[in-house]
């Protein structure tokens, strides 16, 4: 390993091009797996890498892309899986005896889970199988290239690691066009775990054509110290006469040799569609340059499957909110207990727009299988946030199963001085590539600093010794009861400083805690926290709801270099401002306009209380009904029709007329009720199931008087006229959604015709047109739920007054 | 490519956007709940957009199909035989060689949650969340939609824009081709004896391979 990372400090190395497209031109079909070809025309393979070393590359990749179990199993090959891949270094090492061999490793073929049926363990175990092949065949090092997804990377890395030893790893990924892998991750993302994985090489390969590359090598570079290895595309593909080709030239390819260089590239190759033509250019283009030195301090991170969240000195505080835990809140146990995700997702989806910048999920109930359900909370809350997760478990198992689900690198909560914690939680944190949070505890509690700054050296110590450098720490300092002892946590805040100074490792907290068993408790998790922030602390554990914390977060960012120019302060306060400004006074109120108000703007919560509150007064039911509600729900109709209201002012205004109507109608009744304005027998015909727009315009047209029988959704065409001759109906009022279920209204119409039946026909729904209504015959056709009452009125007034119709 | 072979996915992450939602309920011009006016309606809304992410699972099917040329009315293909017929067809096929199936569904729980709320009297909450439902199977569909076209782009083709059964000359009648074909039964989607899928909220489509040049 040594040899070819030292190699890299002095000199950009030169990596191979395209296998494929120069085994087509060798007689390889089209759509036919090249690394069969291995076996089947070995001389073509070999042939291939001697022009490639004679091109002027420095490592050629062997010709097993797709040799993996999946891969080859579409050619049902699988069975060859170890010789393919043995005899691919054979023919390497024959055809460019001087260069390195890298043994190559492309996608799976088939998407990952969570979002595909490829299991974690199973798609390591896929991998694994290849990379060992490649491996006992005597590879000089391996590359894992063209994921686009870092679950799947994540899982090749990971198999890699179990087998490969000393021998160097390139992982490389594909970005599109926009500078972001297919499932979303950014290249700072895709750095932060590939190191945390500990990979020895980060690639960014195939993709648009070198181009938009450059940009991608840029942020790699700025987000890391390790080497970096540039495959581009001969462009994008374009499919001619069913043959997939590239169309940039070599020169326009080669040109960007030097860009990359300057980027700060320190291997740079083709990926499809190149020749040994456009290496031997590159090759030319870059001289034997040296790579760009980079000097690089690395901040502890930890990432979402698509962002990173950076914490140190300098960096935004992070407010890890502390909701997901079952701790005291009863329901929320209840609802883990039932296998139930909904509780957990709504507070992941608050926190996160409360400003949280991370989320700690901790699923510990008793008599749940933690490892399960925490698997489960991490698929639910990827699907519904783009925060990084904090996975937290007393438990090595739920921690694993967690991390297996989550592509980004997770911060684990957490590890502390205990031999057996570390023993056990070390390799998980290891082997999954996740950044820790280390608890200043041993087998107690120690009060001084003194004695936790012992702990966090223990901690380190043992996380080198196992492979976990420091930069993926960071030290929880204990925020102690302050009642129960007043000095332990005067000692944090000195923790927190002396961990930072000592080691150079980030800090955090748990907040709430300290408070516990005092009054005012915000005022006193507020003084704490900016005392803290004073000595360093990096990030806290919170309640995200509580104003206090968020203001005292940002308030002391201000005095520790976390909020350059102010700018998140005074944003913060400017929305603020905002939202707490007062509404216009608009003087005093009658309790009808009250009423009135609460209609239209859709006040079900108060229409209750107002119309009880009027009826005490001495109102008079039919007058409020008349003369407050009809015309507040009239005037919403105007605006409606003025385009100034839309159907979801109509709706609510619908539904809060009914539950003022609701109070009134007792009284109404007793005093003969509402006149009725018509009787409307109203279903959505049969075979079809959509309900709400036609349970809209039942609301509507109750409101403005008219009795409405709703025979609901999938009606027979026989249970609508029973219902209408029984209810001695006006009007026939019939909904379907469907192409399909929309000649049930010709049935209708036509059996109202046929038998010169006493209804009139209305329509309606969303594939319904006022041509269908003419074509079927039907009485009225209405385009939305807005139509409904005038044209009711209409059909009742050609019923009432045949003589005035139009 | 793989052809005939389903592919499914599972777990698709969303958010759900307001400034869409409102324009499901056809709300013009308004981009943000904080612009809604009336409070409640408002809270209506929020309140929907909030529950609906308990309730939504976002899954999604795709199977692709080799072409085998035009013959009148129809696209021939061996393998999806005669679903792909029709003027429209003929016009978004006719330069294709390949053609995808797909199908994404937000699941049952939302539906059933408006079943329940409409029926316990609660309509302004039952059509705020419809009307997200509404919004957020095509959603889905864009998902999928984005797989399908990373899928055609790698392999050099343009992809064609998506078309619905039901649409244009299309019928519904071919919706239970489109399903079996796409192998929509995969995401728990089935057909009514009227061609409507269940889950309500879900999407079934066509996208072309179209050759370049």
């Amino acid at each position: 390993m040594t040899n070819l990372l030292d190699t890299l400090n002095s000199k950009i190395m030169i990596l191979d091009g395209s296998m494929g497209a120069l085994l087509q031109g060798r007689g390889l079909p089209y759509g036919y797996a090249p690394d069969l070809w291995n076996l089947e025309k070995p001389g073509a393979v070999k042939d291939v890498h001697a022009q490639y070393a004679g091109a002027g590359s420095d490592i050629v990749l062997t010709n097993t892309f797709g040799a993996s179990r999946l891969r080859l199993a579409e050619y049902n090959a699988q069975n060859d899986l170890k010789q393919i891949n043995r005899i691919a270094v054979k023919l390497a090492r024959q055809g460019a005896p001087d260069c390195l061999v890298a043994g190559d490793v492309g996608p799976l073929g088939a998407i990952m889970a969570p979002t595909g049926s490829i299991g974690f363990d199973e798609g390591v175990a896929i991998f694994k199988e290849q990379i060992e092949a490649l491996i006992s065949a005597g590879v000089d090092l391996i590359i894992i290239e063209t994921m686009f997804d870092l679950m799947e990377i994540k899982a090749a890395v990971v198999a890699a690691n179990e087998v490969r030893g000393q021998t160097p790893l390139i992982a490389s990924m594909t970005f599109s066009a926009d500078g972001v892998t297919d499932t979303g991750a950014d290249p700072v993302t895709a750095v932060s775990v590939l190191e945390g994985l500990g990979v020895d090489i980060i690639g960014v390969n195939c993709s648009t054509g070198p181009e938009p590359m450059v940009a991608v090598v840029e942020s790699i570079a700025a987000a890391t110290s390790l080497p970096i290895a540039v495959e581009p595309n001969a462009g994008l593909p374009v499919n001619r006469g069913g043959v997939t080709i590239f169309e940039t030239p070599m020169e326009k390819v080669a040109e960007y040799a030097i860009p990359f260089a300057h980027a700060g590239a320190n291997i740079i190759g083709g990926c499809c569609g190149t020749t040994p033509d456009y290496i031997r250019m590159i090759k030319d283009h870059l001289k034997d340059r040296r790579p760009r030195e980079r000097k690089f301090e690395r901040a502890m991170s930890f990432t979402s499957g698509m962002g990173t969240v950076q914490v140190g000195d300098g960096w935004p505080f992070v407010k890890i909110g502390e909701k997901i835990n079952p701790s005291g809140r009863k329901a929320f146990a209840e609802a883990i207990k039932q296998g139930r995700m909904d509780m957990i997702i709504a507070d992941a989806r608050k926190q996160y727009e409360a400003g949280a910048l991370a989320l700690d999920v901790n699923v510990g109930v008793p008599l749940v299988d933690e490892a399960q359900m925490m698997k489960k909370a991490v698929i639910a809350l990827q699907n519904v946030v783009p925060l990084p997760l904090v996975i937290d478990s007393s438990y090595a198992s739920a921690l694993e199963e967690g991390l297996k689900v989550y592509p980004g690198r997770a911060l684990v909560n957490s590890i502390n001085g205990e031999q057996e914690r570390l023993e056990e939680v070390a390799p998980v944190i290891k082997k999954y590539g996740a950044s820790v949070i280390a608890l200043l505890t041993g087998d107690d509690i120690p009060e001084l600093a003194c004695d936790r700054l012992k702990i966090a050296e223990k901690i380190l110590i043992y996380l080198e010794d196992h492979g976990i450098p420091k930069d993926r720490v960071i030290f929880d300092c204990l925020a102690l009861v302050v009642s129960a002892m007043q000095d332990g946590a005067r000692q944090t805040v000195e923790t927190i400083r002396e961990v930072k100074r000592q080691f150079g490792c980030p800090t955090i907290a748990g907040v709430s805690n300290v408070s516990f068993g005092l009054p005012d408790r915000k005022a006193i998790n507020s003084a704490f926290l900016s005392m803290a922030m004073g000595a360093g602390l990096d990030a806290a554990i919170v309640n995200p709801y509580d104003e206090s914390i968020n203001r005292t977060v940002a308030a002391s960012s201000l005095f520790c270099g976390r909020d350059p120019q102010c700018r998140v302060y005074i944003d913060m306060m400017e929305e603020k401002e905002e939202a707490d400004s007062p509404k216009k006074d608009t003087g005093p109120k009658t309790i009808t306009d009250k009423i009135g108000d609460a209609i239209i703007e859709g006040d079900k919560g108060s229409i209750v209380s107002l119309t009880n509150q009027a009826l005490a007064e001495g109102q008079d039911a039919m007058s409020l009904f008349t003369d407050t509600m009809t015309p507040s729900i009239r005037r919403l109709g105007n605006l409606f029709a003025q385009r100034k209201k839309f159907i979801p002012h109509l709706v609510a205004a619908a539904d809060t007329m009914k539950r003022g109507v609701a109070v009134l109608d007792p009284i109404l009744k007793s005093s003969g009720g509402i006149k009725n304005r018509g009787t409307i027998v109203f279903a959505t015909v049969k075979g079809d199931i959509h309900d709400i727009g036609k349970g809209i315009c039942v609301i509507m047209l109750a409101n403005y008087g008219f009795n409405v029988i709703d025979l609901g959704k999938n009606v027979p065409a026989e249970e609508i006229f029973t219902a209408a001759k029984q209810n001695n109906a006006d009007i026939i009022g019939l909904s379907a959604l469907m192409t399909t279920t929309m000649m049930q209204m010709k049935i209708i119409s036509d059996e109202v015709a046929k038998n010169r039946l006493p209804y009139k026909v209305m329509i309606g729904g969303a594939v319904v047109t006022s041509t269908f209504a003419d074509e079927i015959g039907a009485d009225a056709y209405g385009k939305d739920v807005g139509d409904v009452v005038d044209i009711t009125t209409e059909l009742i007034e050609e019923i009432r007054n045949p003589a005035n119709k139009q | 490519m793989l052809t005939n072979k389903a592919t499914v996915l599972d777990n698709l992450p969303f958010t759900i956007e307001p400034e869409r939602v409102l324009r499901e309920m056809r709300v013009p011009r308004i981009k943000t709940i904080e612009e809604i006016e009336e409070k409640p309606l408002a809270e209506s809304v929020k309140g929907a957009i909030d529950k609906a992410y308990g309730l939504i699972h976002g899954r999604g099917v795709f199977t692709t199909f080799r072409l085998n040329g035009v013959d009148g009315n129809t696209i021939l293909s061996d393998d999806a035989g005669s679903l792909f017929k029709g003027a429209n067809m003929v016009k978004l096929l006719g330069g294709c060689d390949f053609a995808t199936l797909m199908a994404a569904t937000i699941g049952p729980d939302l539906e059933n949650e408006v079943e329940r709320i409409q029926k316990a009297g609660e309509l302004t909450d039952a059509y705020a969340l419809e009307m997200v439902g509404g919004w957020m199977a095509d959603y889905m569909a864009d998902k999928v939609d984005e797989f399908v076209e990373r899928a055609v782009e790698k392999a050099g083709y343009k992809r064609t824009m998506r078309f619905s059964p039901g649409y244009g000359d299309w019928s519904l009648d071919n919706q239970p081709e489109t399903i079996r074909l796409s192998q929509a039964g995969k995401i728990g989607i089935t057909l009514t004896q009227t061609n409507i899928m269940m889950p309500r909220k879900s999407v079934s489509a066509v996208i072309g391979w179209e050759r370049m040049g």
